[in-house]
């Protein structure tokens, strides 16, 4: 099997294909301190691309509550077990991935999920409070209790494992973009895709009898906007554009700056060895150990630097780019305290300032000769 | 590649396949009549042949313990058309395939070139084969309509505004994936339970351009029982030639879907000889 590199694990890796990277990589980062929970991005993804036959059950986008919350019903648990104990403690991971932990006989460790998996979309995953706060809390659980929102599209992997898993070839990365694609003229619905993502972000459409997955809104990034459930996101914890390798980091590439600069966006089980491109701020209230386990080695680095970012204007500046624009933003540049983002052109696109403007205002107004509360 | 191949198989072979009487040949019997079979009944004055199955080990992902071990086959023509009954074992016919279940399938491969046959397992580049496979979940869709998700899951929610529906049919096309591609996978108006194929190794099966092939198939709870028909005579490109007269090979492949069987996790058979009567 040919070897590759990825650099999230540190090391080389077995991979069904010659490693052949995109001109350019899809990626955005998220920021799971600053995710609500509201669903706007998934359904806006709905809207846009899921609502046809055989669609219903189906989430490109989807936003779970973690560490209870899936989609599909334990979708990282089953595979973490399937998978074994991974440390990742050092910047080289030294267990096996997906692809070295496969069976004799197949291709990638995976699994299909049973038909009612599938049916636990965000549902009662937060009801975790009791009636009346004097009552304590309804779950009992062996931990302090914290949880945060995971959104989740599909990860655009630089090593996919739906494409490894595909016997025909279905499943082909753009070069232009990186983004992966299932060849609606191809497929013919044998579900392998399905069962080797480990992120379960392909889907099996039983009427029109093939699978499906995020197409990123390529016809948007084309025209160099950003996909929808990006725009739509109204808590503005995301943002959207392209990954270099660390060997070709660019510092004013946002992007870059959080994943290779600053490394406070980390990618989601990395251990898998799929070089997944959505990458996450880690949450600054949850157990290392926890982190480490989901955002892989420097996690917890991750979150100090994030804890740090008003007092590092820069970082502040990249922070701020987060839903400021439409279009995506391939460069910024920080004027004083003023975060500006450029479209591949050179074109100015975005322009925030660092600090919102604050006015306190007295306690009394004298000119109405009124008290001011803050519930009016 | 072939040397390899063959080593698999034999390897693969299971104890006791020997005793099967398969690469003695399968008998067509000639009977009257003109065009597509599709009637168990007419298969009465041909003999049967037990051909043995064998895992399918030689391509990942693979399938070390086929559910099907042996399937029977009897052949006849008439004036125009081939057909094959297919027997084999299985009690749990799966004939919807669900998010998580698969529907049941058998298929027919023949050389498309006269002369030493290809590879036996679908082929090799330069070496063309045609494959006729039945599909239980297509049959259902003529008979019953196309799938829905109601029909799946009554107790699902099942969307009923689809925007597509609401689009001129140029802007709903982008949303149709498969569909409006015209992937015969998606066919939601199905002429045919049985799908005509042309493949030269693994992975690159590839609908032919030219669909001549049709069948039905019944299960009594117990054991399915196929009729696959095509011509004689080869319809359009990549079709083996059946005409009367001619010496050439065939191989099946069962699925047994309520078994996680579909694509490469088949059981398969080698090639047997067939003669097509004059």
């Amino acid at each position: 099997m040919p070897k590759v590199h990825n650099w999230q694990i540190g090391r080389e890796m077995e991979y069904p294909y010659e490693g052949a990277r995109p001109k350019r990589q899809f990626a955005a980062v998220f920021d799971t301190n600053k995710c609500i929970a509201c669903q706007t991005c998934s359904l806006a993804c709905k809207g846009a691309w899921t609502s046809g036959r055989g669609q219903e059950y189906m989430f490109w986008n989807n936003v779970e509550s973690k560490p209870y919350g899936f989609f599909p019903l334990g979708w990282d648990v089953k595979i973490l077990e399937k998978l074994g104990v991974t440390d990742q403690k050092t910047p080289v991971y030294e267990g096996r991935t997906l692809f070295e932990a496969a069976p004799d006989g197949e291709r990638v460790l995976g699994y299909l999920p049973d038909d009612a998996d599938w049916t636990f979309v965000n549902v009662g995953e937060d009801d975790s409070a009791g009636v009346g706060i004097d009552r304590g809390a309804f779950l009992e659980i062996p931990h302090m209790q914290w949880m945060f929102y995971l959104a989740r599209i599909c990860n655009h992997c630089t090593y996919p494992a739906c494409l490894a898993s595909c016997p025909r070839q279905s499943i082909y990365k753009r070069p232009e973009d990186g983004v992966v694609l299932i060849d609606q003229t191809r497929c013919r619905g044998y579900r392998e895709c399905v069962k080797g993502c480990p992120y379960k972000k392909t889907f099996y459409n039983p009427v029109k009898k093939v699978s499906e997955k995020c197409i990123a809104c390529y016809p948007r990034i084309e025209e160099g906007r950003s996909s929808t459930c990006m725009a739509a996101c109204i808590g503005r914890i995301r943002l959207q554009g392209f990954v270099s390798t660390p060997e070709n980091a660019r510092e004013d590439n946002p992007i870059d700056f959080l994943v290779h600069v600053r490394k406070i966006a980390k990618p989601l089980y990395p251990q898998f060895g799929t070089e997944p491109n959505v990458y996450y701020v880690p949450p600054i209230h949850v157990p290392g150990a926890f982190l480490s386990q989901m955002f892989g080695h420097g996690a917890d680095s991750a979150v100090s630097t994030y804890r740090g970012a008003a007092e590092d204007k820069d970082l502040l500046a990249v922070l701020t780019l987060f839903g400021s624009s439409p279009m995506l933003i391939h460069r910024f540049r920080r004027e004083g305290d003023v975060a500006v983002g450029f479209d591949e052109s050179g074109t100015e696109v975005a322009r925030a300032p660092l600090y919102e403007p604050s006015i306190i205002r007295p306690f009394h107004d004298a000119a109405r000769g009124a008290y001011r509360h803050n519930t009016t | 590649m072939r040397k390899t191949l063959f080593a698999l198989l034999l390897v693969a072979l299971p104890a006791g396949a020997e005793e099967a009487p398969a690469l003695s040949g399968i008998t067509m019997v000639r009977v009257g009549g003109a065009g597509a079979v599709l009637d168990v009944e007419a298969f009465a004055a041909a003999p049967a042949s037990r051909i043995a199955l064998l895992p399918q080990v030689a391509a990942t992902p693979r399938n070390p313990a086929p559910a099907t071990s042996a399937i029977e086959v009897r052949a006849l023509r008439n004036d125009d058309h081939a057909a094959f009954l297919l027997e084999w074992e299985d009690d749990t016919p799966d004939v919807r395939a669900t998010l998580d279940g698969f529907g049941d399938m058998v298929a027919l491969q023949f050389p498309v070139a006269a002369g030493a046959p290809p590879v036996p397992f679908m082929g090799n580049p330069g070496g063309r084969v045609q494959i006729l496979q039945w599909r239980a979940d297509w049959q259902t869709d003529m008979e019953r309509g196309a799938t829905t998700m109601r029909e799946l899951y009554p107790n699902s929610y099942a969307a009923d505004f689809h925007h597509a529906d609401h689009l001129p049919a140029a802007e709903a096309a982008a949303y149709e994936g498969a569909v409006s591609l015209g992937n015969p996978m998606s066919v939601q108006e199905r002429k045919s339970a049985v799908q005509d194929l042309v493949a030269e190794g693994f992975g690159s099966l590839t609908p032919r351009a030219t669909q001549a092939a049709s069948g039905r198939g019944t299960n009594d709870g117990r054991r399915w029982r196929v009729v696959v028909t095509r011509p004689l005579a080869p319809a359009g490109e990549s079709a083996a030639d059946l005409a009367p007269g001619t010496s050439t090979n065939v191989s099946f492949a069962v699925w047994n879907g309520s078994k996680g069987e579909v694509g490469a996790r088949k059981a398969w058979a080698a090639w047997v000889p067939i003669e097509v009567p004059k």
